[in-house]
């Protein structure tokens, strides 16, 4: 009784070809337009970066152009970039894995929860120029905030609450939401409702099923969502820019990288390519740790039944 | 008082009759399976006994207690999902304490009663594995000794193997059976599989659209199905329409050749449906065999021990079941056979569905 | 950075509320207000700004930008630039997909990670490598080139989504069974061509193009840095200049934004659609 065979993995399914043939035959020129244009247009441009960044005048291979980036301009910008994208990231994850709670889990109509998730999805898309009309026209000096608090006396200042850097994080916080709740929904979505049953079945409350079974299956999702949202923060570039005008390249490494590129403002032509290098290297991170969390996720979700 | 009481329990979903008048007694220590195509109200029953549902009237009681307002989480009753369900960010062993665990048992004696239930299922050197890395056979019984780690006085299984291959079904309610044995715990056991049914039960409780059709042992269903839906659905069977010959006479026609059948056949019109199982037909006479139709073969199946005959009356098809003899001659296809069986072996069917009342015994 | 989510065909998307208890129902409901006033608040404020003056109601902001030569001429670049990239990547990526689906399942693994890469690249740097790359050549040297060079980005950018769309209609229609069995029946490539892959594959290939005509028109970055008439940088401009017509600019952004979406999922019903973030 202890010998149960394991069970058999499907035959894989009849092919046109067999894979007898030798692997590089002629099929592969067919991959042929794809690759070439994939190489030209990303590896060897950011194969370019990488290598500009990493070598000297002469040619050979140094790190000594990263020194550059102790420029206090650039450690400030940095310092910027990374709070604001931790403060998102986690405004992002909690405001909206509340959201994709209160519409999967919650108990909200059908026909409400598909709503907000179309409009997340439009949402999370309208980041960028418009989105700083959006929130000047609330929270501007003239904007419909101040507007409607007027016959208080109460004055919202745009400078303390919009231009700075408690306004770049509101107004991520906008985009932030909706992709959090395009991340979790499914994850949320994939939480059997037997596992639920099981729990209470064995006798645990809601809290314990949360505490002990839902929320540390979630885990590697919250965790990916939060690298995403990170990266999806440092990333960013239209908004900050808009938002901030010249104020900007003190608040984001984006800035910094565009006008380095653009006018040379530190004087240094191989700075911006070491900028931008530094810059693959935080979003590389980020995004391993995404692919990372979210292979534990499915292993778990898909053969557990 | 029997152990666990269900009495008229309905339950509906919308507009929709889930369960309908159920009301069953079922002892301590006894396996009842609930038999049933899909939608017939079995594993909605179950789940009100778990209290995942709760029924619209009917009230359940367990060991005297009346269950219906508890909550789930407070019946101490095991369950086992056809999913399997087990916590996948848990090992084998912490999925198995965990109903413990939520109750605050001490951590030894989680650890001794886990092993126990590792024994039982014959898995211990799978303690610490993850349910993604066992076969959905030990998923199960690790999700069996997790129900009953909590030592629950009633065990409820909502159809666990259907999710598995046939070979393992078998061998997996085979193992069930023995540890409810050992463990003489009262089970209720959910499957559409009617061999399944058969083979383990105790009583089983025939389910038809939210109705109770029969209950009764494997034998007595077998044997002796009281409604036509009972007897199409339990084995193969033989149902046949003949017409009333002689009522007090007890004679029918069965295309039009007359045969003796032992039921009464005083609440049927015109024709009646007689159900007759293949084994209890033979191509050799008996002293027993009162009846003598002639048929013409259409087929035969080899099934190995059993060789099924298909014959053809005049417009109707009839199974005949012999064991496989290898000495035996076998009649051909287009042979002119006779076909030989006692009176009472041709059954008058109810065209009704049984309630709950006249079915239970 | 653009990002793709997997958000599931709107009827299987929300799984039914299973026996929800009535305080996550308060709690739930409570949640949804205040994020839908979070959400929806800066919109309704730009409608208001776009609308209102101190003189009162106008719709002017509306006529005038309609009426403004150059927005039309740059939302017809922006759009003539969607056309052109969604053109090249469907000529790229449906051959491929399908020639990986049939001759090659072994490379689908690599595919699909190179077109995930896209993804996670900044357009900032893209554009920055480009440059970088292509220096020296008449890439740079050009308005021309420029332009040839931003749309080469494009592409890359609309890689993830075009691809995904088309593997994920060919996996749902089977692509290969349809092709051995119109083979058997006698088909020949023209006819396979025509009359298995285009008609099924229509849909996924209309559901990335949405997606990439919606990215395209709110990007900011590529075309702004390689100095293209485009439409967003052009709401920017705007914004310096004429704050009204901006704000009207950026509502008539997102209702074109919404209606691709909407299109996307009455064309892609019953199929996993894809949902992205753009230009930030």
């Amino acid at each position: 009784m202890t010998t149960i065979a394991p069970p058999q993995t499907p035959a894989p399914p009849a092919l046109v070809r067999t894979f007898r043939r030798p692997a590089f035959n002629i099929d592969w020129l067919g991959l042929l337009p794809f690759f070439a244009f994939i190489a030209a247009f990303l590896f060897f441009p950011a194969f370019s970066i990488v290598q500009r960044a990493l070598t000297d005048s002469t040619g050979t291979i140094t790190f000594g152009n990263l020194g550059g980036l102790t420029n206090p301009v650039i450690v400030q910008a940095y310092r910027s970039s990374v709070i604001v994208s931790l403060i998102t990231a986690f405004s992002g994850v909690v405001f909206g894995g509340l959201l994709s709670w209160a519409i999967t889990l919650g108990g909200l109509p059908r026909w409400l929860s598909n709503s907000v998730l179309s409009f997340c999805g439009v949402a999370a898309n309208f980041a960028g120029i418009p989105l700083v009309f959006a929130f000047s026209a609330l929270l501007g000096r003239l904007g419909l905030v101040n507007q409607l608090l007027r016959p208080t006396g109460v004055f919202i200042d745009p400078q303390t609450w919009l231009y700075s850097m408690a306004g770049l994080c509101i107004v991520y916080t906008y985009f932030q939401i909706p992709l959090m709740v395009l991340i979790m929904t499914p994850a949320l979505a994939g939480l059997r409702k037997e596992w639920r049953e099981a729990a209470e079945n064995l006798g645990a409350t809601q809290g314990q099923y949360w505490r002990y079974v839902a929320f540390p299956i979630l885990l590697p999702s919250l965790l990916g969502a939060t690298a995403l949202l990170f990266a999806n923060a440092f990333s960013t570039y239209a908004t900050t820019q808009a938002l901030l005008g010249a104020m900007a390249q003190t608040f984001a490494v984006t800035i910094v990288i565009a006008n380095q590129f653009r006018t040379d403002t530190f004087g240094d032509p191989t700075l911006g390519y070491t900028l931008a290098f530094s810059m693959m290297i935080v979003i590389g991170i980020t995004i391993a740790m995404y692919t990372y969390s979210r292979r534990i996720a499915e292993r778990w979700l898909r053969r557990a039944e | 008082m029997a152990f666990l009481n269900l009495t008229h329990l309905h339950k509906t979903f919308g507009a929709s009759v889930a369960v309908q008048d159920f009301s069953m007694q079922i002892e301590r220590g006894e396996f009842i399976s609930f038999l049933g195509p899909s939608g017939c109200g079995k594993t909605t029953v179950l789940r009100m006994v778990a209290g995942f549902e709760r029924p619209n009237s009917g009230s359940i009681t367990l060991d005297g207690n009346e269950i219906v307002g508890l909550n789930a989480n407070k019946r101490n009753i095991g369950m086992v999902f056809q999913q399997y369900a087990l916590f996948p960010n848990m090992n084998v062993i912490d999925n198995i304490c965990f109903g413990m665990k939520v109750v605050g048992t001490d951590r030894a004696t989680m650890l001794t009663r886990a092993d126990e239930m590792l024994n039982l299922i014959h898995m211990r050197e799978f303690a610490k594995r993850f349910p993604h890395q066992l076969s959905g056979g030990q998923q199960q019984r690790v999700a069996l000794a997790r129900a009953l780690a909590i030592k629950p006085q009633v065990l409820l299984l909502d159809e666990p193997l259907s999710a598995l291959d046939a070979k393992i079904r078998v061998e997996l309610r085979r193992e069930i059976r023995a540890i409810q044995r050992q463990l003489d715990i009262t089970t209720i056991f959910v499957t559409h599989d009617q061999e399944e049914a058969l083979s383990i039960a105790d009583r089983i409780v025939v389910m038809n659209k939210g109705f109770i059709e029969q209950i009764g042992t494997p034998r007595e269903i077998y044997n002796n199905p009281q409604t036509q839906f009972v007897a199409s659905f339990i084995g193969t069977l033989n149902v046949l329409t003949a017409a009333v010959a002689n009522r007090d006479a007890k004679k029918v026609l069965l295309d039009q050749q007359e045969i003796q059948v032992v039921d009464s056949l005083d609440s049927a019109n015109g024709s009646v449906s007689l159900a007759l199982r293949p084994e209890s037909i033979s191509l050799t006479r008996d002293d027993d065999h009162q009846n003598c139709v002639n048929a013409e073969v259409d087929e035969l199946y080899f099934l190995g021990s059993v060789v099924r005959i298909r014959a053809r009356l005049h417009e109707q098809f009839v199974n005949v079941d012999t064991f496989n003899n290898p000495g035996a001659a076998l009649p051909a296809r287009g042979d002119q056979i006779a076909l030989y069986f006692s009176a009472s072996a041709a059954k008058v069917l109810e065209s009704d569905a049984a309630k709950a009342g006249q079915a239970a015994v | 950075m653009a990002t793709i989510t997997n958000a599931q065909p709107a009827a299987a998307a929300v799984p039914a509320p299973a026996a929800p208890r009535k305080r996550t129902i308060g709690l739930a409901w409570l949640w949804f207000t205040l994020a839908a006033l979070f959400l929806i608040l800066p919109l309704l404020a730009m409608v208001w700004s776009s609308v209102t003056t101190p003189r009162g109601f106008t719709l002017n902001a509306y006529t005038e930008i309609l009426a403004e030569p150059e927005f039309g001429s740059r939302f017809m670049f922006s759009f003539g630039a969607a056309l052109l990239t969604i053109t090249l990547s469907t000529l790229l990526v449906v051959p491929t997909a399908y020639w990986v689906t049939l001759r090659l399942p072994r490379v689908r693994p690599v595919i699909e990670f190179l077109t995930v890469v896209p993804l996670v690249i900044p357009p900032l740097l893209l554009t920055f490598g480009l440059i970088r790359f292509f220096n020296s050549t008449p890439l740079t040297n050009s308005q021309n080139g420029l332009y040839v060079m931003m749309i080469g980005a494009y592409v890359i950018l609309s890689f993830p989504y075009m691809y995904r769309s088309v593997d994920a209609g060919m996996q749902t229609v089977n692509i290969r069974a349809l092709t051995e069995a119109a083979q058997s029946l006698g088909a020949g490539w023209g006819i396979i061509l025509r009359r298995v892959i285009f008609p099924n594959l229509l849909v996924s290939v209309l559901n990335g193009s949405f997606i990439t005509f919606s990215i395209i028109l709110g990007e900011f970055v590529v075309s702004s840095l390689l100095n293209q008439p485009a439409f967003s940088p052009f709401m920017l401009d705007l914004s310096y200049r004429e704050a009204d017509q901006a704000t009207a600019l950026g509502i008539i952004s997102f209702v074109l934004t919404w209606i691709s979406i909407l299109a996307i999922q009455i064309i892609g019903r019953g199929r996993a659609s894809a949902n992205i973030t753009g230009a930030r």
